[in-house]
């Protein structure tokens, strides 16, 4: 990280710390807190994706599969196995995105770079029509599962607003912190030659399919954690979360804000997400901006924002 | 045993629907390694251009119209997102996410012309009623489907390994590089294929207007059991598609028939998944050519 980049990431983190404060009393209090606990989740959702894909050179366009995965299995536990229990609900929902990230990375690493996003898709949309066909009534269909109201962690009381912000906000920096360290660790460094030279590092004599699997679930434990605190959040958990269009999410959150950069997606979902919140009450139509930010990104901006505000910053850039 | 054979005769109408839309898709990958999203888009206009023309120009009319405007539409997407960026070396993922930005807008845009409620075109006029083969009472027009893909693969193969575009596209699929080195108009070529192939797309939106129902996100429900189709066949492979888009077209059949169409696509996605744990180039893929 630049000297610039740490100011800022400082005054950020400044400025998302005392966000409660200044709003408190404040008749818009709820509704941002609520919208920027969304920012922050969806850009650790976007974060998980580009570990994969800015890390390992894996594009998976089925990251609901995980997101979903961890949002149903929190609410399933608490809306309908009544477990009140916080950290069980969020453990659990971990251990199951990370079963299905082994899944989902055992049948992708052993294909090609454009296939891996075609039996993504495909793993991730045979999750969404098994939650939409409802199975024994667990899933409740097509109206999502409503009830995950979260119990309490650690003594805290995660219904109440502020408290689940602080927590979020939390979460997102340990988990960049932790994502941060994994691609500085040696295994970290076998995947980055994954990227550079797959053939290479297969001759120097790692098991390629192996680490690519271990990075699907590394990629998937965090994309599960997002899920899981996004059903939370919402109390809900819709089978929206499983579509192709959330998987896509993270391919736009982290392609507008910079790919290998673990940040630059966060930055990525916050200007989506408030472009959203502004847009979508005036056009119906509001994906077709989604669309034709693809195409403008692609075009005009492959590297994305992160690289244009922080030059010579990119973290995969480093030896 | 009627039903049975009832639901093979299903499964061969909506697997022929998919080997007419899967194989432009295979072989636009097997030629230049990328993936079409917005191939959907143009098999979703076949279908809502047909709903309009068909009434007043007639069937014959409605194909070859439907086929020379999304060729057109299709070769206009080639040349203005798909061939800069190969040529400026980028990724086969980053055409993939423009097509996808095209697939999208052009969903919402067909939602605004059409509106979101699903349509179904007429059958034409010519092959309405039904047909008695044996015990099984059929419509002639989904007979009519299956024949139309058996002659249209017949011919496809005949192009593919009798003309000289047929081989020279196989030396592209081939290798690329040396091919263009032995004098090959590779990046026409390119665009030629990329073209018919989003023309058959049309073609086969008019032909699923009366059997599926037309709707502003068909291009993308259909997408995703089509991709099941090409990996499952091997990707770049031509009899892989023929093969498994009538086993997917028939667990298709039989799970709608059977269980529900929800699980009947489960059981799509099932086959296709343990397929790939033994072979994961698919059932008759091989790196880098198209056979």
């Amino acid at each position: 990280m630049t000297a610039r980049a740490l100011v800022v990431a400082t005054a950020l983190l400044g400025g998302a710390l005392a966000l409660p404060w200044v709003l408190a009393g404040t008749r818009y209090e709820s509704y941002v807190q609520h919208v920027v606990v969304q920012m922050m989740l969806m850009g650790l959702y976007a974060m998980a994706w580009d570990f994969l894909n800015g890390y390992v050179g894996l594009f998976s366009f089925g990251h609901a599969a995980f997101f979903g995965t961890g949002a149903y299995t929190a609410a399933i536990l608490v809306a309908r196995g009544g477990l009140t229990s916080a950290p069980v609900v969020l453990v659990a929902a971990l251990a199951a995105a990370v079963v299905v990230g082994l899944v989902v990375g055992f049948l992708a690493s052993r294909v090609g770079s454009v296939a891996i996003f075609l039996v993504t898709f495909a793993c991730a949309e045979a999750l969404y029509l098994i939650v939409l066909s409802d199975p024994r009534g667990v899933t409740n269909g097509d109206n999502g599962l409503p009830g995950v109201t979260p119990g309490p962690l650690l003594g805290l009381d995660l219904g109440d607003g502020r408290t689940f912000y602080y927590l979020a906000l939390a979460v997102v920096v340990l988990s960049y912190l932790v994502l941060r360290r994994v691609t500085l660790s040696q295994f970290g460094q076998v995947l980055l030659g994954i990227r550079e030279n797959e053939v290479r590092v297969r001759f120097a004599g790692y098991h390629v399919e192996q680490y690519k699997t271990a990075a699907f679930a590394v990629s998937a434990l965090f994309a599960g954690l997002a899920g899981a605190l996004t059903a939370f959040h919402e109390r809900i958990a819709s089978p929206e979360s499983m579509g192709w269009l959330v998987s896509g999410e993270a391919v736009l959150f982290t392609t507008l804000g910079g790919t290998g950069t673990l940040l630059g997606p966060v930055l990525g979902a916050a200007i989506v997400v408030a472009a959203r919140e502004v847009l979508s009450d005036f056009f119906r139509s509001w994906l077709i901006f989604v669309g034709a930010t693809y195409i403008v990104l692609v075009f005009f901006l492959p590297s994305g924002l992160y690289p244009v505000i922080f030059p010579a910053g990119r973290a995969s850039r480093r030896p | 045993m009627t039903i049975v054979v009832l639901q093979v005769l299903n499964g061969l109408t909506i697997g022929a629907i998919y080997i007419l839309l899967a194989s432009g898709l295979t072989i636009v990958f097997g030629l230049q390694g990328i993936v079409n999203i917005a191939h959907g888009v143009f098999y979703m206009l076949g279908a809502y251009l047909a709903i309009g023309l068909y009434p007043r120009i007639g069937f014959a009319a409605t194909l070859l119209v439907v086929f020379l405007a999304t060729a057109l539409l299709g070769l206009a997407l080639e040349l203005g997102g798909v061939r800069p960026l190969v040529r400026w070396k980028r990724q086969g993922m980053q055409v993939l996410v423009v097509t996808l930005g095209v697939a999208i807008i052009a969903s919402e845009v067909t939602k605004l012309i059409w509106g979101p409620v699903p349509q179904l075109s007429d059958v034409p006029a010519g092959l309405t009623g039904v047909m008695v083969l044996g015990p099984v009472v059929y419509p002639t027009y989904w007979l009519f489907v299956i024949a139309f893909t058996a002659v249209f693969m017949g011919l496809l193969a005949l192009a593919f390994y009798r003309t000289t575009l047929g081989i020279l596209v196989q030396s592209i699929a081939l290798n690329s590089e040396i091919s263009q080195a032995m004098g090959t108009n590779a990046p026409r070529i390119n665009s030629l294929v990329f073209a018919l192939g989003t023309g058959v797309a049309g073609v086969a939106g008019v032909l699923a207007g009366p059997i599926l129902s037309v709707y502003p996100t068909m291009c993308f429900d259909l997408l995703i059991i089509l991709f099941v189709v090409v990996i499952l066949g091997g990707l770049g492979s031509l009899l892989g598609i023929v093969v498994s888009g009538v086993l997917i077209g028939l667990v298709n059949a039989f799970g709608v028939a059977y269980l529900t169409g929800t699980v009947g696509n489960i059981f799509a996605f099932a086959v296709m998944i343990g397929v790939l744990v033994f072979r994961p180039l698919g059932l008759f893929g091989r790196a880098g050519i198209l056979k």
